[in-house]
């Protein structure tokens, strides 16, 4: 078995599908506006940082807005903001994981959002923290799969074990930031869903 | 450049890395390297070519090491250590060491194959090739990379701006870092917030989403896309067929395996639909009798 | 013809007490160019989206009275950033015809007119992203008026584009009123450069339609109400009591002409004082600046500037102005040269949004005051009450009307009690009155002896408010001098009150120099 070769099928097989959910909702013009502004932000966050390793706000960014939106709309803006930066830091084989990644961190946060209405900032920051892990696990995962032989639990700890440093600062960041940030921008967000989702009340006449 | 329908380009680009990912054979993969790198320099993407083989040094470096200290498997066994928790002996063999070096080059033709990918297509083409059945997903994907290009000079603005107001930017200590650029995030934050707005009335006044749609970009599909596509799927063929009957599989462990004959007759065989691929599609760089006629 | 009517509408936006327009009744016929002016807040920009029905159908709210009209309409916005969608110039002017389900033959059609009429052919492969501001602003037109509407709202087109793309794109315009036919309904604050286009003038108020008629009439309604929403010109000739008004420098001229003929007047001489030497608070020598990618932003300047004056700097797009503030707020370090700064230097975007993002104005002084470790807070109440922004201390600083908002940035820098300010292009996107608020205010700060450098397109503005002004070209001063010296008889750098008087009196900037001219016999002298 080639495990390396199916699981990246699964993986874009599973990205197809969700794109094409995607494009079967019928998004109005607002949430496809807000996906974009946020994927984009989300997106050159990527780059601003880049003066600490892996120290960045784009999971955060990513996960605040599964929260406050909802499951999908995390999952499109952490896919999208990782194809559209990928596009300007170098598209590879890693491309269709870090979509997975960030999308899974948005859509987990989405899940989050549903199940605890007001989760305490600690709450938050723990998720953002251990999502820090996560995804260095994922991106991981298509390494060990793919150049490591035997597939075992001792080369699986040996290729984690290399990569704890970059993980650690990932988290580390990501715990900076949703302790810091997490709050007033969840409250920025909520109030701008507010905002915008009173459209969908339909134009009411005043009575004369 | 020459174009060619981004089908074309995909689908060359698909089967030649499942065929990198599937097959571990040592001489195949040295070969398509050669095959990758000869064309990426013919192509004149020397350029791409050095970057890439300079940015995936340090994976390769690594998968070089992981290999050998994790891997039990081998009989030849070139250093054997002491024993250690969790992990077990610890020994490092020749067989691990030359897995190790052929999926570091492996690494590298992947790599390779997605700088060829981005060589031969336009984004253009593949940007209207993709509106006419994910029009919704190519939308959001343009708006966001102008999105990008205009919060880019956005952050360097208020950058400067809350440097101004005394931010101090280069605390060392992470935590300290991540507060002082509290103030920019959230500027920028808010006012994208409101872009989004803005783009959403743009989107509706330009009638998006009101009824059927129809695409301005139509792509010719020529002769030499049908005769890259045919000879992909041949080789996409071979390939299956390889996958099911087992030819062309080498294995490291125990022991390296000896090369047998019919194994490189099979490979050769794959290889010949890519090889011949490859050089149409340079040939239509070179000789203008291949780029008007077909 | 009467192609749109709106009758009694009233309309509140979500969640909104206040009523966004107030029983608004208007009738729109073909081919009319008009012109819809108001303060910031005053339900220009709603009324605006009423016709392409943005207001109500995209925002919801509540709304009575009727609106007639058949025709579809399209609109252009204000920020050429934030309405380009697609990646490339061609396929964002064929985005709209795709959503109306055009023909391919027809849509390839429309968009090579398009491309030809606006003359963007050279532009047609670019990406959107890659355009100057004007640029997009053109693409976004082209896009528009590619579908096919024939009655187009503006919203405030020009207000991020400096004066000469801003004209290219009012010329666009006219023609497309003039050429075409097209009806036109033009949101502007730049008064000087529209106003003799328009058939007719909207005026809002409070969500009130407040003035509907000819151009003229406005001019008289407006000086009778004192509301300074003239051209200068025009301004000039309704102020001296003439029955006539032109609205351009080319009939002001004529009329001049015969006036000065046949009247003798007060020939008052105008002094504008040379600036004494005092100290000087910012020397610049032999200042060059080089960027990383290699071009050269500053060629050598030498720049002294004195102790509690107001100095002026313009100059082209690109020319090195903004290299130049950078450097002397020490964002950049110069290349070559010296620059000896004495003092806290405060910096003045020309986005007052980059500022604001704390919850209250409160705090967002605070904020400057504690990265600076300043203890005293008692600052923040002081400057508040000097910019007049104190009633708003609590209110969230995002939530204040565009003229607020600049104070409120203004205020978040002169908390640190800088000696020297310095402005980029302050006055972008103003309107008169909060210009003329904005140059009030920087009169003040000189009073209290702090050092101003503004740069900006607006000649009118440092005409009135400056007491030098400096001339950048390509990296280098072209002219620095009192601002008389400098801004007259400039064929581009010149106040319009200047072109109007140029060759016939010399020395008169400002509507208030002409103006002085004629105070004694207002009425005298008309024909």
């Amino acid at each position: 078995m080639n495990y390396g070769l199916i699981s990246v099928i699964i993986l874009i097989v599973s990205l197809i599908l969700l794109f094409i959910f995607y494009e079967r909702k019928h998004a109005s013009v607002k949430e496809i506006s807000l996906i974009a502004t946020l994927a984009g932000l989300a997106g050159i966050t990527r780059v601003p940082f880049a003066a600490l390793p892996n120290v960045q706000p784009t999971t955060f960014l990513v996960i605040i807005s599964g929260y406050v939106f909802g499951p999908w709309f995390g999952f499109m803006v952490g896919a999208v903001a990782t194809l559209v930066s990928n596009s300007f830091l170098g598209h590879g084989p890693w491309t269709p994981w870090q979509m997975m990644a960030w999308g899974l961190a948005g859509f987990s946060a989405g899940i989050l959002g549903k199940i605890m209405k007001k989760p305490s900032r600690l709450c938050l920051t723990i998720f953002a923290f251990v999502w820090g892990f996560l995804f260095g696990y994922i991106m991981n995962l298509w390494h060990w799969l793919f150049f490591v032989y035997p597939l075992n639990l001792r080369s699986f700890i040996a290729t984690y074990a290399s990569s704890f440093y970059f993980d650690l600062m990932h988290a580390l960041g990501n715990l900076g930031f949703t302790f810091f940030l997490g709050k007033d921008f969840i409250n920025v967000l909520t109030r701008f869903k507010d905002r915008i989702s009173y459209s969908e009340i339909p134009v009411k006449e005043i009575d004369n | 450049m020459i174009k060619l329908h981004p089908f074309t380009v995909i689908i060359f680009s698909v089967v030649l890395f499942f065929a990198i990912i599937f097959y571990n054979h040592p001489i195949y993969i040295a070969f398509l390297l050669v095959a990758l790198i000869s064309s990426l320099i013919l192509l004149g993407e020397s350029k791409k070519l050095k970057d890439t083989l300079k940015y995936s040094f340090f994976t390769v470096v690594l998968i070089l090491i992981i290999n050998p200290l994790v891997s039990n498997n081998g009989v030849t066994v070139i250093y054997a250590g002491m024993r250690l928790p969790i992990i077990g002996k610890f020994k490092i063999t020749l067989e691990a060491i030359v897995f190790g070096i052929v999926m570091g080059l492996k690494l590298i033709s992947i790599l390779l194959i997605f700088v060829l990918y981005g060589a031969l297509i336009d984004i253009d083409d593949s940007f209207g090739f993709f509106s006419k059945y994910a029009h919704r997903l190519t939308l959001t994907l343009s708006m966001t990379t102008n999105i990008i290009h205009r919060l880019r000079l956005e952050i360097m603005r208020v950058k400067d701006v809350m440097v101004l107001r005394g931010a101090k930017l280069n605390e060392k200590n992470i935590f300290k870092r991540v507060k002082a650029y509290y103030p920019i995030l959230k500027v920028v934050l808010m006012s994208s917030l409101e872009g989004s707005l803005n783009r959403a009335e743009a989107l509706y006044s330009r009638g998006y989403g009101k009824g059927k749609r129809t695409l301005y970009s139509k792509l010719v599909i020529r002769p030499i896309d049908y005769i890259l596509s045919t000879l992909s799927l041949i080789f996409f063929g071979l390939f299956i067929y390889g996958v099911f009957t087992d030819k062309g599989s080498y294995s490291y462990y125990p022991r390296l395996e000896s090369y047998e004959s019919k194994d490189l007759v099979f490979l050769t065989i794959m290889s010949i639909p890519m090889l011949i691929n490859l050089l149409l599609i340079w040939g239509c760089k070179r000789w203008k009798f291949l780029k008007y006629k077909i | 013809m009467e192609i749109f009517k709106i009758q009694d509408l009233t309309y509140y936006y979500p969640n909104s007490e206040k009523p966004a327009l107030d029983n608004i009744n208007l009738t729109i016929n073909e081919g009319e160019f008009i012109l819809l002016f108001g303060e910031s807040g005053s339900g220009k920009s709603t009324l605006g989206r009423v016709f392409n029905k943005i207001v109500p159908e995209f925002y919801g709210g509540k709304i009575k009275g009727k609106i007639h009209g058949n025709e579809e309409v399209g609109m252009v916005f204000q920020d050429p950033e934030r309405q380009l969608l697609m990646d490339r110039v061609e396929r964002e002017i064929a985005f709209g015809l795709e959503n109306l389900g055009v023909e391919h033959e027809i849509m390839k059609k429309k968009v090579m007119e398009c491309l030809s009429f606006l003359n963007m052919w050279d532009i047609k492969d670019k990406k959107t992203y890659e355009l100057s501001g004007g640029q997009k602003q053109k693409t976004a037109i082209g896009a528009t008026i590619a579908m096919g509407y024939k009655i187009l709202v503006f919203d405030e087109p020009t207000s991020q584009l400096d004066p000469v793309t801003a004209e290219e794109i009012l010329n666009i315009i006219k023609r497309l009123n003039d050429e075409l036919g097209y009806t036109i309904i033009l949101i502007e604050q730049r008064i000087d450069r529209c106003f003799h286009l328009a058939d007719r003038i909207l005026f809002m108020e409070d969500a009130r339609l407040v003035f509907d008629g000819k151009p003229k009439d406005f001019v008289f309604w407006c000086n009778s109400k004192n509301i300074s929403f003239l051209p200068p010109v025009a301004d000039f000739f309704v102020k001296i009591g003439q029955e006539m008004i032109p609205f351009t420098v080319k009939e002001g001229r004529k009329q001049l002409k015969t006036m000065l003929k046949c009247k003798n007047f007060n020939k008052k001489e105008i002094l504008h004082k040379d600036y004494q030497n005092k100290d000087e608070i910012i020397n610049i020598k032999k200042l060059k600046f080089t960027y990383k990618g290699g071009k050269d932003a500053l060629k050598g300047i030498d720049l002294r500037v004195e102790k509690g004056e107001i100095l002026g700097i313009m100059g082209e797009n690109g020319g090195g102005k903004s290299t130049l503030l950078k450097n002397i707020s020490g964002i950049l370090k110069p290349t070559k040269g010296e620059i000896v700064v004495k003092g806290v230097v405060g910096f003045l975007s020309q986005n007052p949004n980059d500022y604001l993002f704390n919850d209250t104005l409160y705090e967002e002084l605070k904020y400057t005051l504690d990265n600076n470790d300043i203890k005293d807070y008692s600052r923040i109440d002081k400057v508040l009450k000097d910019l007049n922004i104190y009633e708003y201390r609590h209110k969230n600083p995002r939530d204040l009307s565009g003229g607020e908002k600049q104070r409120a940035a203004l205020a978040s820098i002169l908390v640190m009690e800088p000696e020297i300010l310095l402005l980029d292009e302050p006055t972008r996107g103003l309107d008169n009155i909060i210009k003329d608020r904005l140059g009030e205010i920087l009169l003040n700060l000189k009073k209290l002896g702090k050092t101003i450098i503004i740069v900006t397109h607006d000649v009118e503005f440092l005409g009135k408010f400056t007491d030098r002004v400096c001339l950048i070209f390509d990296g280098q001063i072209a002219q620095i001098g009192s601002k008389c010296e400098v801004l007259n008889s400039g064929i581009y750098y010149s106040t319009q009150i200047n072109k109007l008087f140029s060759g016939k009196l010399d020395g008169i900037l400002t509507l208030k120099d002409a103006l002085d001219l004629f105070e004694h016999s207002p009425k005298e002298g008309v024909i």
